[in-house]
C-alpha cells in the first residue's frame, strides 16, 4: 500500500500499541468473515457486486471479500463506494447507500484482525435478489430498435435515443424500470417524452442508432426520471404520476463509459402505469431556471470556484418530494437550503464532489413539509481550474452555458406537491413568474450589452480594438470585449 | 481530488495494511531491484521462461493487471499499443496476470476479448513476479533493466487521478517516457509514480 507508506514511520507507535493491546485482550472475542462481515457486505454490497450486475466483480464469499480487503476499505475511505452523493443533515433520501460509522470499524477491524473466516455456520443467508423487472411485470415494455455499438476507448459518449412507444391514449407514469443490456459501459440513462416528433427523426436520419446531444435534444421535452448505476427502480408517492401524452415517443439521454474493449448496448425500458389519473398534480422548481440558461453562466478560465445563486419563496405550503441537480464537467458543489418563516435553517442536498457521472434522481424517505413563506436557496458551483480533473480543457479556457458537452449548465431542481391541492395554482403560477423574471433580467442585461456596442461611435470603437485586441485579430473577442466594457464602466 | 472524506479511517486502514503483512505478502519497502532474476515461470502459451533474463533486451516491462478490475481493462488498447511500438524497440512486454483464482481459460478469453493476445501473458498466480516487482496494483508497470535494476514502477499515464475519476486530457504517458529514456541511454525522468486501479488480490 505505497500510499500509505509515507506514514509508516508515524504510525509505528500506534501499530506497536496495537498489537501489545491485541495480545492483552484474549476476552475480546475475534471479527469474523461469516458473523460479522458477511452481513454488512451481502446487505450493501452484494445487490450490485454479483453475476450480471453493474458492478465488476462479485462479494457473494468469503474468499471475494478476502481477497479484495485493501481495495474494498480504500473505496470506501475514498466515499467512491458504496457510490452515493447527496448528502442531507435534515431529511432521509429513500434507498441511500452508505455505510454507518461502526460498520466500516468493523471491516477495518476484521482486516486488522488478520481477515479470519470464522464459523461457516454463521454465515448468513444472501438477500433474496430479485431477478428481472424489480417492480413486477411492467405494463409497457420498449427496447432500442439496433444496438449501438461503443468503441474501446476514447471520451465518454452521451446518447439519445428514440424510442416510439405508439400511445393511442394519455397514460400516467407511476415508475420507469430502466435495464441496460451491457452494464459494463451504461452509466446513466435520463428519460424524457417528445410529441413532437422531432427525436425519432433525428435518431433515425444518424447512420447510427441514436442522435448525439446533451440534454434531450428537443425543444419540447418532458423529463420522466432517469437511471444511474446502482439505482433501484421506484415508484412515484401514491397519488402522484408523470403524465405522458399519446403519440409521445421516449427518449434515453444515455451516459457511455469505454470499457476497453468494443462493446454493444441495446437498453430495454419498462412502464408501469397508474390506472386512474393521479389524485393531484406536483410541480419542480427549478434554481437557477432553465439549467441555469438565464443565470448568464461565463466561467473565467482558472476560476476554482465560480458561483451562481438563486432564491425562491414558496407562496403555499408545498411537501417536496424529490431532488436532483444538473452540471457538465465543471460542476463542483451544488447546495439547496430552505430558510422557515421561523428562521430555521434546514438542509435539502448538499452534493460536494459532483461528478458528471454521477446524475441521479433522489427522492426523500417522507415527504418534505416546508411552509409558505419559506425561501430556497441554491448555490451551484463551479470549478475551471487546472485540478479539477474533470476539466476538458488543458489549459482551462473561459466556458460559457451551453447545451454541449464543453458549455456548462447548473441547477438544482425540486419536485413538489402543494399541502393544499386547491393551492397548486397559486404555486405554479408563482413558479412561472420567478421563471419570466429571470428571463427578464437575462433580457435586460443582453439590452445593456448591446446598447453599449452600439452606442460606441467608430473612433472610439477603433480605439478599444487597438488598446483591447490582445489577441491581434483586428476584432473583439468575447473575452476582449468583456475587458473592453469593463473599462468602460470604470469610466 | 474533492473527496473529503478520504482520510477519514486513514490511521485505521494503516494497521490494516501493515498487520495483514504477513499473510497477503506486502512488503513494507518496496524493491529497487529483482532479487532473483532467475525466476521461471511458465508462460500462458504452456512454455517456462524467466522473464528478467533480459541480455538481449533494453528492458524488460511487466504489466500488472486483472481480468475484472475496469480501469486495468480500461488501459487495453493502450497496453496493446505499447507493446506493439516498444517490442519492435527491444523490449520485452509481458502481461501478468495476478489474481490468485483466475484460469488459464479465463485468461486466454480476456487476452481475445480486449484485444491482448499479441503480448505475452503469464498467470502469477503465487505472487511470484508481484512480490519480486513490487508491484501492488493494476493496473501498474514494473520496467527492469538487464542488471536487475527496477527503472520504473508506476502508473501507465495520468488518465486516472483517482478510483473513478477519467482524465480528459492525459498529460503525463509515465511508462512510455520510462521506455524513451530507456532507449535512449537516459535516465528515467520520474522512475517511480503511484498506480491508481485495483489492489492486487490477497492470496
Amino acid at each position: 500500500m505505497p500510499r500509505t507508506f509515507k506514514y509508516i514511520v508515524a504510525a509505528t507507535t500506534l501499530v506497536a500499541s496495537h498489537f501489545l493491546h491485541a495480545s492483552n485482550s484474549p476476552a475480546a472475542a475475534p471479527i469474523t468473515f461469516t458473523e460479522h462481515v458477511a452481513p454488512i457486505v451481502f446487505e450493501n454490497c452484494a445487490s450490485c457486486h454479483r453475476p450480471d450486475e453493474a458492478a465488476p466483480f462479485p462479494l457473494l464469499s468469503y474468499r471475494d471479500v478476502q481477497k479484495r480487503a485493501e481495495l474494498i476499505l480504500t473505496v470506501i475511505d475514498d466515499g467512491y463506494m458504496p457510490p452515493w452523493h447527496a448528502q442531507s443533515k435534515d431529511f432521509e433520501f429513500h434507498g441511500r447507500r452508505g455505510l454507518d460509522p461502526e460498520e466500516i470499524e468493523t471491516l477495518v477491524a476484521w482486516v486488522d484482525g488478520g481477515r479470519l473466516e470464522g464459523d461457516p455456520a454463521k454465515l448468513p443467508d444472501l438477500p433474496q435478489f430479485t431477478s428481472g423487472w424489480q417492480l413486477g411485470e411492467p405494463d409497457l415494455v420498449v427496447s432500442m430498435s439496433d444496438g449501438y455499438t461503443l468503441y474501446a476507448e476514447g471520451p465518454d459518449i452521451y446518447r439519445n435515443f428514440a424510442i416510439p412507444l405508439n400511445l393511442d391514449e394519455d397514460k400516467w407514469i407511476q415508475a420507469i424500470e430502466f435495464r441496460p443490456g451491457n452494464r459494463a459501459i451504461v452509466h446513466h440513462s435520463l428519460f424524457y417524452y417528445d410529441t413532437t416528433g422531432e427525436a425519432l427523426a433525428k435518431d433515425r436520419s444518424d447512420p447510427i442508432p441514436g442522435y448525439k446531444t446533451m440534454g434531450n435534444g428537443v425543444e419540447r421535452g418532458g423529463a420522466i426520471g432517469g437511471w444511474a448505476v446502482g439505482g433501484i427502480a421506484k415508484k412515484l408517492p401514491e397519488g402522484l404520476a408523470y403524465r405522458l401524452p399519446k403519440g409521445s415517443d421516449l427518449i434515453l439521454s444515455t451516459h457511455f463509459h469505454p470499457s476497453g474493449k468494443e462493446e454493444t448496448e441495446v437498453s430495454t425500458v419498462g412502464f408501469y402505469f397508474s390506472e386512474k389519473p393521479p389524485t393531484q398534480r406536483f410541480t419542480a422548481v427549478q434554481l437557477p431556471p432553465a439549467f441555469g440558461a438565464l443565470a448568464r453562466v461565463n466561467i473565467p478560465a482558472g476560476d476554482p470556484n465560480y458561483t451562481k445563486t438563486d432564491s425562491f419563496v414558496l407562496p403555499v405550503d408545498v411537501k417536496a418530494f424529490g431532488i436532483s441537480s444538473h452540471a457538465h464537467y465543471l460542476g463542483k458543489r451544488m447546495n439547496l437550503s430552505a430558510t422557515l418563516p421561523d428562521g430555521t435553517a434546514k438542509e435539502l442536498l448538499t452534493i460536494d464532489d459532483w461528478d458528471f457521472s454521477w446524475q441521479e434522481q433522489y427522492q426523500y424517505k417522507d415527504y418534505v413539509a416546508l411552509p409558505a413563506g419559506t425561501r430556497l436557496d441554491a448555490e451551484v458551483v463551479w470549478d475551471n481550474s487546472v485540478n479539477n480533473p474533470n476539466n476538458p480543457n488543458d489549459p482551462p479556457q473561459r466556458v460559457r452555458w451551453g447545451r454541449e458537452s464543453g458549455d456548462e449548465m447548473g441547477s438544482i431542481t425540486l419536485q413538489m406537491v402543494a399541502a393544499d391541492p386547491a393551492e397548486f395554482g397559486t404555486l405554479a403560477q408563482s413558479i412561472r413568474s420567478h421563471v419570466s423574471e429571470a428571463r427578464k433580467n437575462a433580457r435586460n442585461a443582453r439590452g445593456r450589452q448591446n446598447r453599449l456596442s452600439n452606442t460606441i461611435a467608430p473612433r472610439i470603437r477603433e480605439q478599444l480594438i487597438t488598446r483591447f485586441d490582445t489577441d491581434k485579430d483586428g476584432k473583439l473577442s468575447a473575452e476582449e470585449r468583456e475587458a473592453a466594457q469593463n473599462a468602460l464602466r470604470r469610466r | 481530488m474533492r473527496r473529503p472524506h478520504r482520510i477519514r479511517f486513514l490511521p485505521l486502514l494503516l494497521v490494516a495494511a501493515l498487520s495483514c503483512a504477513p499473510i497477503c505478502g506486502s512488503e513494507s519497502t518496496p524493491p529497487d531491484s529483482i532479487q532473483n532474476a532467475e525466476i521461471a515461470i511458465k508462460y500462458i502459451d504452456g512454455v517456462e521462461r524467466s522473464p528478467f533474463q533480459t541480455e538481449k533486451a533494453k528492458a524488460v516491462a511487466l504489466l500488472f493487471v486483472t481480468q475484472d478490475c475496469p480501469i486495468s481493462n480500461a488501459y487495453a488498447p493502450e497496453l496493446a499499443r505499447i507493446h506493439k511500438e516498444y517490442s519492435q524497440q527491444g523490449f520485452d512486454i509481458a502481461l501478468v496476470y495476478v489474481d490468485p483464482d483466475v484460469s488459464d481459460e479465463a485468461i486466454r478469453k480476456h487476452r481475445s476479448e480486449y484485444s491482448l493476445a499479441e503480448i505475452p501473458a503469464i498467470a502469477d498466480r503465487t505472487h511470484a513476479l508481484v512480490t519480486q516487482a513490487g508491484a501492488t496494483i493494476t493496473p501498474e508497470a514494473v520496467v527492469a533493466l538487464p542488471d536487475g535494476t527496477i527503472a520504473y514502477r508506476g502508473r501507465i499515464d495520468n488518465g486516472f487521478p483517482s478510483l473513478g475519476q477519467r482524465r480528459h486530457n492525459i498529460s503525463q504517458r509515465d511508462l512510455r517516457n520510462a521506455l524513451d529514456a530507456i532507449a535512449d541511454h537516459k535516465p528515467v525522468p520520474v522512475p517511480r509514480t503511484q498506480a491508481v486501479g485495483c489492489y492486487v488480490p490477497s492470496l
